[in-house]
């Protein structure tokens, strides 16, 4: 793959670090990004994987600085390209967006303006931040249509967006974000409304895109097929804080967050057979304004001890990888990380207390 | 593909589907082919996997077979009984075998209701159609009984009281009018004798006056009581001779009243007035007519039919005082029709908690079934739970009127990944504790493969391919399941990503859906024959059915005509 | 996790509380007589014995607008009653089973929108009622006759959008009937919308009957009505304003209340937004 060839390092386009969230909610304030720190390089894909209420979009929005000014509160530095976004004027901010960065949502149909042209819609931006002539951006706007894999895009410049398919309208939300050839693309589940079929066609046109601009990705998703073949590096997050951080291979070969193995198990894979008993995770995700302290896992870990309900791990790196360098890239969140003797212990205890059952589901969870 | 056909169907299948056409109108009278021609069958105990990009009209397939809406064309049995042909009310009492699950947990529930009341929702509609149906035959038999057995009933003095209100109401009116007549005669006609007319007249009226004098607050007493003389504590009320002749009773003095009011306010002038009363009226009428039609509704229109006609009368009472304060008396006579109708819901709601006591137990065990603490979750609502608590709230109404079939449409794909495999697990094992039969709508194809026996895959309105699934996974025959499973996302990063262009395309409009196979504007290897001839179901390997001319597994199809003999030869 | 109603909420409804209990019990509270006239006290002003001052005619104003409210709630609400009531059945109806009923039903009530309220209570003044003796009840007819549509629209379109939740279709495939689906699986819902909206069409009523009064067209003297009351007041505005004054703003503050309340409601009931 690609992946090999890659270069690991290279220097940071965006580095995040520290950065916390809270919302004021009438049941108190909901911390739903808690001290995330992270860096997508230049030309190299993030992946960012997590469940609903996990704080990955409200992380990507925090980044973008898109949310509301009233009863939410951020802290925490964002660089990007060296500039601290948390310190940018409004007015600063319109100029990043867009040349710099640019994000795609979930919904295309939500994220496109149903009363105007196509063709205007994925102009405006050229328009705006290359000072160019409706004509000039007409004629970008087209090739962009084309680039983005639209067929008749003569025809389709002048429609408006319910007039198009769901993957169609993604094409163009993606080609809107491209206009101004950005730096950095955040795409926050592109393809959660979208069938599998359309799903692998939007993947592929933003990987071919983001190769030919050389520009950087975060994808945001909760489906860890969609990064396995397409990322980097991978960040998996839980209850607004990253647990595990990775090298895409060596996640998926070597992962320590029980959380990530969890996932990767609960998962029904096309390659069983049918009838194969899943692996559950116990309970459901934490109550965000109702954290406990210790590690917001536990309740639902197989491998949690008393010292993991009482106090949080911090990221640590993953000393037994083979190399210094994965040692360094992977971070995991963890006292009893997989694979180690101290969580086979641990889930022998929890086995022998009656806490998790043989088959590794933690009882009462739920 | 896009194929028809039916080769691929069993004897002896508990769920059978033929020939499945469903069709909307839209929008300049065009036409969406959502199911054109699909035949299923599902054996007892099986899980049959329905999968498809979205608009291949899985889901209206699966309510098809709920007749929710009813199929354009074509036939569904259940356990050898037609659906189709059945009317609503006898659909209503097949529908407790048949329940579905839906995607969105929080929308499938309705968010003003305590989960005590979601799940034994089925338990209720299912006594009360039951009840409605054997009412008309238990009325009968009421009245056989209550001829024999007068005596017993007239034992209840309220039930005597509230027939002598009746009476003695319907008198008190009629006696108005004699005595109007009477007045008109003395002083209009004088030929005719006062005495031969208006003494009578005047004895009578002043006799049922006194009557109706002593009786006066009784009259009003009585309105309030006599709906409780119809009620039955059975939620399948029925209406007794009592309550029918307050219903007549009633309705006749309205519209006497009516009749009256036309008259003194000098015909059309005051229609408003009339109107107003005339509509009351239509409405006891109707009221009257519905309870003698459907004896079962007589319980609750009688009390509708007391009440209004109590209303109407205290409005005409109020409306003929002088000088006093007559919104202090309308508002006060409101009060008290309101904490009426206050009391009678609470009559009412005894009887739901008998119903819901009768529930408790199976609500309970359903609750209990799908891993949720009952004493917890019972007075809770809907919008208080997770979406994988509500999936199972969700099951557990499903299960609670122990269906034989369960649709479920997309359960797990508005969930969270870490709790769509519980939920998945708990389809499984109800499955297994109850016996039940699945069709599993989803367009995950691992996910339809980990709960499924058997696996149809269907492409705009058609069958493409239906298998056990091991064989479908591992080497589909037909080009477009082959085409899902090289575009799923594997979570492993050693995994080759399929070639996206080998998917090239998207589902064309249900509209105008191609001619011949439904496929072959994206097929790889479409031919002139596919846009000719629409493949028919046929058996490529045992068990194995495709509707595909060139499958990908097997032989191609034997061509069906003499004119595309030499095609197929060339080929 | 309630959302606060807040203070200003309550003290409207303590207002609306207040100004109807006085209403209905006008009669028996200590209050003048609204058609007595005070000797001497032509146009004075507000003082202790005659809060509100006195009229023209040296009536007691205070007086007057108590009574005068019986006129503007009986009014407002029989009216918006039955126009909950009619307007409601049809919203649900045509939204609930669309098609063809829908159309109908849907032409119908824009037809009577595009009647002038005015034109059309006064053609039927001229033409039932020379004598003024049932004003009441065709001020009531117009306003429910003009009030149909807009609540059906609302519930129609409240109804259309619960009627196509999956709870609706589970009820159905339960074996429901339409009666039930209606009144227990959409109604419920459709409800706390429908309520705080009459409070509004309520509200609007109110002003009506004002425009009416104004006119000399509502309920006919001796009974007191706050538009006749600011009407008749006019004449004087230079020398005594709070003759008009005082009826203006309590019909004022209660129709501002009536919104208020209205408004509050409906952010109350909004379904729960989801905390992101």
């Amino acid at each position: 793959m690609s992946d090999a060839t890659r270069p690991r390092s290279g220097r940071a386009l965006l580095e995040v670090s520290g950065l916390r969230t809270t919302f004021d909610t009438p049941s108190g304030p909901l911390t739903a990004v808690d001290g995330v720190d992270l860096e997508v390089r230049l030309g190299s894909r993030l992946g960012v994987v997590g469940e609903s209420g996990s704080g990955k979009s409200v992380m990507s929005r925090s980044i973008m600085r898109l949310l509301p000014k009233s009863k939410v509160t951020t802290s925490g530095k964002v660089l990007f390209d060296g500039i601290d976004m948390m310190s940018l004027s409004r007015r600063e901010l319109l100029d990043l967006w867009g040349p710099q960065i640019a994000m795609v949502f979930q919904d295309p149909l939500g994220s496109l303006n149903p009363v105007m042209k196509i063709g205007r819609q994925v102009g405006e931006g050229l328009r705006v931040h290359r000072s160019m002539s409706a004509k000039a951006a007409r004629t970008a706007a087209l090739e962009l249509l084309d680039e983005v894999g639209i067929p008749e895009p003569q025809r389709r410049i002048d429609e408006y967006p319910h007039q198009l398919s769901g993957g169609m309208r993604q094409r163009i939300v993606i080609a809107i974000a491209l206009a101004c050839s950005p730096r950095l693309l955040i795409a926050d589940e592109p393809t959660t409304a979208l069938d599998v079929t359309v799903q692998a066609q939007i993947l592929d046109l933003l990987e071919t895109q983001r190769a030919e601009r050389d520009m950087s990705l975060m994808l945001i998703t909760h489906d860890l097929g969609v990064v396995a073949g397409r990322t980097d590096e991978i960040v998996v997050m839980y209850a607004g804080r990253i647990v595990e951080r990775a090298p895409t291979a060596t996640l998926f070969r070597d992962m320590r967050m029980p959380y990530t193995e969890a996932l990767m198990r609960s998962i029904p894979k096309i390659t069983d057979d049918s009838h194969t008993r899943l692996e559950i995770i116990g309970g459901r995700p934490p109550e965000m304004t109702r954290l406990g302290p210790g590690c917001k896992f536990a309740p639902r870990c197989k491998y949690a001890q008393d010292l993991c309900t009482a106090e949080e791990p911090a990221l640590m790196p993953a000393a037994s990888s083979q190399t210094n360098e994965e040692a360094t890239a992977h971070l995991y969140r963890c006292f009893y990380p997989v694979g180690s003797n101290e969580a086979a212990e641990a889930l022998e205890r929890n086995i022998a207390s009656g806490r998790v059952s043989e088959t590794g589901v933690v009882i009462g969870a739920a | 593909m896009a194929g028809s056909g039916n080769a691929h169907l069993r004897p002896d299948a508990l769920v059978s589907a033929r020939d499945i056409v469903v069709e909307f109108p839209a929008a300049g009278g065009r036409t969406v082919y959502a199911v054109s021609g699909v035949s299923l069958d599902i054996m007892e105990g099986e899980t049959l996997g329905l999968v498809g990009e979205s608009g291949c009209g899985k889901s209206t397939t699966g309510r098809a077979m709920l007749q929710l809406p009813r199929p354009t064309s074509g036939s569904v049995q259940l356990g050898g009984q037609e659906l189709t042909d059945l009317d609503d009310e006898a659909m209503r009492l097949i529908r407790p075998r048949l329940q579905m699950i839906y995607q969105d947990p929080i929308s499938s529930l309705n968010p003003r209701r305590t989960v005590r009341d979601i799940v034994a929702e089925p338990l209720f509609i299912a006594w009360d159609n039951l009840a409605r149906r054997s009412a008309i035959a238990v009325w009968q038999e009421r009245v056989a009984a209550l001829v024999q057995g007068l005596a017993r009933r007239v034992a209840k003095p309220m039930r005597i009281l509230g027939f002598a209100m009746s009476v003695a109401f319907v008198l008190w009116i009629a006696s108005e009018t004699v005595e109007e007549r009477a007045a008109e005669s003395l002083f209009g006609w004088t030929e005719v004798p006062a005495a031969v007319i208006g003494f009578p007249a005047l004895a009578l009226s002043l006799a049922v006056g006194a009557v109706f004098a002593v009786l006066g607050v009784a009259w009003i007493l009585l309105m309030l009581m006599l709906p409780f003389g119809l009620m039955s504590r059975q939620f399948g009320a029925v209406p007794t001779a009592v309550g029918l002749v307050g219903v007549v009773a009633t309705t006749t003095a309205s519209a006497f009243l009516l009749w009256r009011t036309w008259s003194s306010f000098g015909g059309w002038a005051h229609w408003v007035n009339s109107g107003l009363l005339g509509t009351i009226t239509v409405v006891l009428v109707l009221w009257l007519l519905a309870s003698l039609v459907r004896p079962a509704l007589a319980g609750t229109s009688a009390v509708a039919t007391s009440l209004s006609a109590m209303v109407v009368l205290q409005v005409f009472y109020i409306g003929g005082l002088d000088d006093t304060p007559k919104l202090a008396v309308l508002v006060a006579s409101g009060v008290v029709d309101a904490l009426l109708f206050v009391w009678i819901r609470r009559r009412y709601h005894a009887s739901r908690q008998e119903l819901r006591a009768r529930a408790d137990p199976r609500v309970r065990e359903v609750l209990t079934y799908v891993g949720i603490n009952p004493d917890d979750a019972l007075d809770r609502r809907p919008w208080e739970f997770s979406g994988g608590q509500a999936q199972r709230l969700s099951i557990a109404r499903a299960l609670v009127s122990v269906p034989q079939v369960i649709i479920c449409d997309e359960p797990v794909s508005a969930l969270d990944v870490s709790v769509q495999a519980q939920i998945l697990n708990l389809l499984e094992d109800l499955k297994n504790l109850m016996g039940l039969t699945l069709v599993f709508i989803a367009h995950d194809l691992a996910v339809v493969k980990n709960v499924s026996d058997r696996v149809a895959v269907m492409y705009l309105g058609k069958l493409c391919e239906v298998s056990e699934p091991g064989p479908l996974y591992s080497q589909p025959a037909h080009p477009y399941t082959d085409l899902l499973l090289a575009a799923i996302p594997h979570p492993d990063p050693e995994a080759p990503i399929g070639d996206s262009s080998k998917i090239g395309g998207e589902l064309p409009s249900p509209l105008s859906p191609p001619s011949g196979c439904r496929f072959r504007t994206r097929c790889p290897l479409a031919a002139q024959r596919c846009a000719d001839e629409e493949p028919q179901m046929r058996e490529i390997a045992p068990g194995r059915f495709v509707s595909c001319h060139t499958p990908l597994v097997g032989e191609p199809a034997p061509p069906t005509s003499m004119a595309e003999f030499s095609v197929g030869a060339e080929s | 996790m309630g959302k606060r109603l807040g203070f200003f909420f309550w003290m409207a409804v303590v207002f609306l509380t207040v100004l109807g209990l006085a209403a209905i019990f006008a009669d028996v509270l200590p209050l003048k007589h609204p058609a007595e006239t005070f000797a001497g006290t032509s146009k004075s002003g507000p003082s202790l014995t005659h809060w509100f001052g006195n009229d023209a005619v040296g009536r007691d104003i205070f007086s007057r607008v108590i009574y005068g409210a019986q006129v503007s709630l009986v009014i407002s609400t029989v009216g918006t009653m039955l126009a909950l009531t009619i307007g409601g059945l049809l919203g649900l109806v045509s939204g609930y089973y669309g098609g063809r009923i829908d159309r109908w039903l849907t032409a119908t009530l824009n037809a009577t929108i595009v009647i002038p309220p005015l034109i059309l209570f006064l053609a039927l003044v001229l033409f039932l009622d020379s004598e003024a003796q049932r004003r009441v009840f065709i001020l009531i007819f117009t306003f429910v006759l003009l009030s149909i549509a807009p609540i059906a629209r609302v519930v129609r379109a409240a109804t259309l959008t619960w009627a196509g939740q999956d709870f609706v279709l589970a009820a159905r495939t339960l074996g429901a009937r339409d009666g039930r689906v209606l009144f227990r699986e959409v109604l419920p819902n459709v409800a706390p919308s429908l309520i705080s909206y009459s409070l509004i069409i309520m509200a609007g009523l109110i002003v009506v009957e004002g425009a009416v009064a104004f006119l000399g067209l509502s309920v006919p003297p001796p009974t007191p009505t706050w538009g006749d009351m600011i009407s008749k007041g006019r004449t004087n505005l230079d020398v005594a304003a709070h003759i008009s004054l005082m009826p203006a703003i309590t019909m004022f503050v209660t129709v501002l209340a009536l919104n208020f309340v209205g408004d509050k409601l409906q952010q109350h009931f909004e379904p729960r937004e989801s905390v992101l």
